[in-house]
């Protein structure tokens, strides 16, 4: 490799380390919608998976070991699957019966930090359906670091499972399955 | 379509309608009491019974209420005037239609439920022309307009209903009937379940306006004395599900 192909590529991996592996800087984040994803995996008759997501939602987390704290809430009518049909199905009482509870919410009860000080688990509840049920979620840092804008950003996967029939919608179990797995790709503007 | 579907939605109802027609035959008061427990039963299959009500299906047992108001107000009309039946049926349709006001009290749900309550309230024939033929047919409308378009659940539950008056419909053509007619206020108490059917398709699983309001047409030969206005359901439910139909196209269905 010539000598400035080689300085080059270490400087990359050095900048690409410094935004990936620094833990976040403790403080309040707001979840910024834009670079956001809420996303539901479900099974379809035994058969496959359908991935569908949630288009409005809005939320923050804390980041401060011992005071760490999340809450997100999620808009029931922006549930997407990609059909226009199937998902009025699902805004209706048949499954997330949208008018009736328009907000589906999150909120921690506790969260555990790393050596780094970076969150890896949450236990809390989850409001849904008029039910209220505990939920973890398993949290993986993804990176930190100041955007080209002078704020402060910081980026986690959250994932869990969650059986449906839990939270009263029961509907159609025979056909599409119970557990829901739920993916969360978070982004937070430090405030 | 699965047994899973057809049993709580169809057999089920069509049978205990059947025994309630005949048990009812000799004893006609009693026979809105026996149709309103059929339908509950398909009710309690499809929904479960859930205490406290968490949903505003989970309201609709609170019909038997309703039904008894209205029945014990018709019963002794005579006594109470037609002013305080009136009312008294009003605070039946407001127990029905609570959930349904809770959730979403704007002008065009308060103006439905206000339609609705002149068909159902206003002053009545002394007896219907062929009700059960009417509730039968606007009943299987609404099952068919909320299941293509909306709520399945809600169209098993309006199946249920149009499952259970489908014998006494029947029966109303023939000339010597085998089962108890449907009168009020029989008729009445399932008139107004399935009002309340159509108010929680419109609010909750969004069937379009159009389509609502010729449903509810659908059950304004319940209060027209002429023989040939039952004629008016059929075209009215025709034309509620052609117009969903005409809207749908081929990435409607999955």
């Amino acid at each position: 490799m010539k000598p400035l192909t080689r300085i080059l590529a270490t400087a990359t991996l050095a900048l690409a380390a410094s935004q990936t592996q620094a833990a976040a800087e403790p403080g309040h984040y707001r979840i910024d919608p834009a670079h956001t994803s809420i996303l539901f995996t479900v099974g379809h008759l035994n058969t496959s998976r359908l991935v569908g997501r949630f288009n409005r939602f809005e939320g923050e987390f804390v980041l401060q070991p011992g005071q760490g704290r999340i809450d997100i809430r999620i808009d029931t009518a922006s549930v997407d699957t990609n059909h226009q049909k199937r998902d009025k199905h699902l805004r209706s009482p048949d499954f997330f019966n949208a008018r009736q509870f328009p907000q589906m919410r999150f909120v921690s009860q506790q969260i555990r930090f790393n050596q780094n000080g970076e969150p890896v688990a949450a236990e809390g509840r989850l409001s849904l359906h008029g039910k209220q049920r505990p939920v973890s979620l398993k949290i993986t840092p993804v990176g930190a670091g100041k955007d080209p804008w002078g704020g402060y950003r910081a980026g986690y996967t959250a994932t869990t499972t969650i059986k449906r029939s839990d939270f009263g919608m029961d509907y159609m179990l025979g056909g599409i399955g119970d557990e829901i797995a739920i993916t969360l790709e978070v982004e937070g503007i430090k405030q | 379509m699965s047994m899973e579907l057809l049993l709580p939605s169809l057999i089920l109802p069509l049978l205990l309608g059947l025994l309630a027609g005949v048990l009812c035959r000799a004893h006609p008061l009693w026979l809105g009491s026996g149709l309103l427990a059929t339908w509950l039963a398909s009710f309690f299959w499809l929904q479960g019974l859930h205490w406290p009500p968490v949903e505003a299906l989970d309201w609709l047992p609170a019909i038997g209420l309703a039904g008894v108001l209205a029945g014990l107000s018709a019963k002794h009309r005579a006594r109470l005037g037609n002013r305080t039946h009136a009312v008294v049926l009003v605070c039946a349709l407001l127990i029905l239609a609570w959930p349904v006001l809770r959730h979403g009290a704007d002008a065009l749900t308060l103006g439905g439920l206000l339609a609705a309550a002149i068909v159902g309230i206003a002053s009545a024939p002394a007896t219907q022309q062929r009700p059960a033929s009417v509730l039968t047919v606007g009943a299987g409308g609404l099952a068919l307009a909320t299941a293509l378009d909306g709520s399945l659940l809600l169209g098993q539950l309006a199946a249920a209903l149009a499952s259970l008056t489908l014998s006494f419909a029947l029966t109303e053509w023939r000339q010597q009937p085998l089962l108890a007619r449907l009168e009020p206020p029989a008729s009445r108490l399932l008139g107004l379940l399935l009002i309340v059917l159509l108010a929680h398709a419109w609010l909750y699983a969004e069937l379009p306006p159009g389509p609502s309001l010729l449903l509810l047409l659908a059950l304004l030969p319940l209060r027209l004395p002429t023989p040939r206005a039952a004629l008016l359901s059929p075209l009215a439910v025709a034309s509620a599900l052609a117009w969903l139909l005409l809207g749908a196209d081929e990435s409607s269905y999955y």
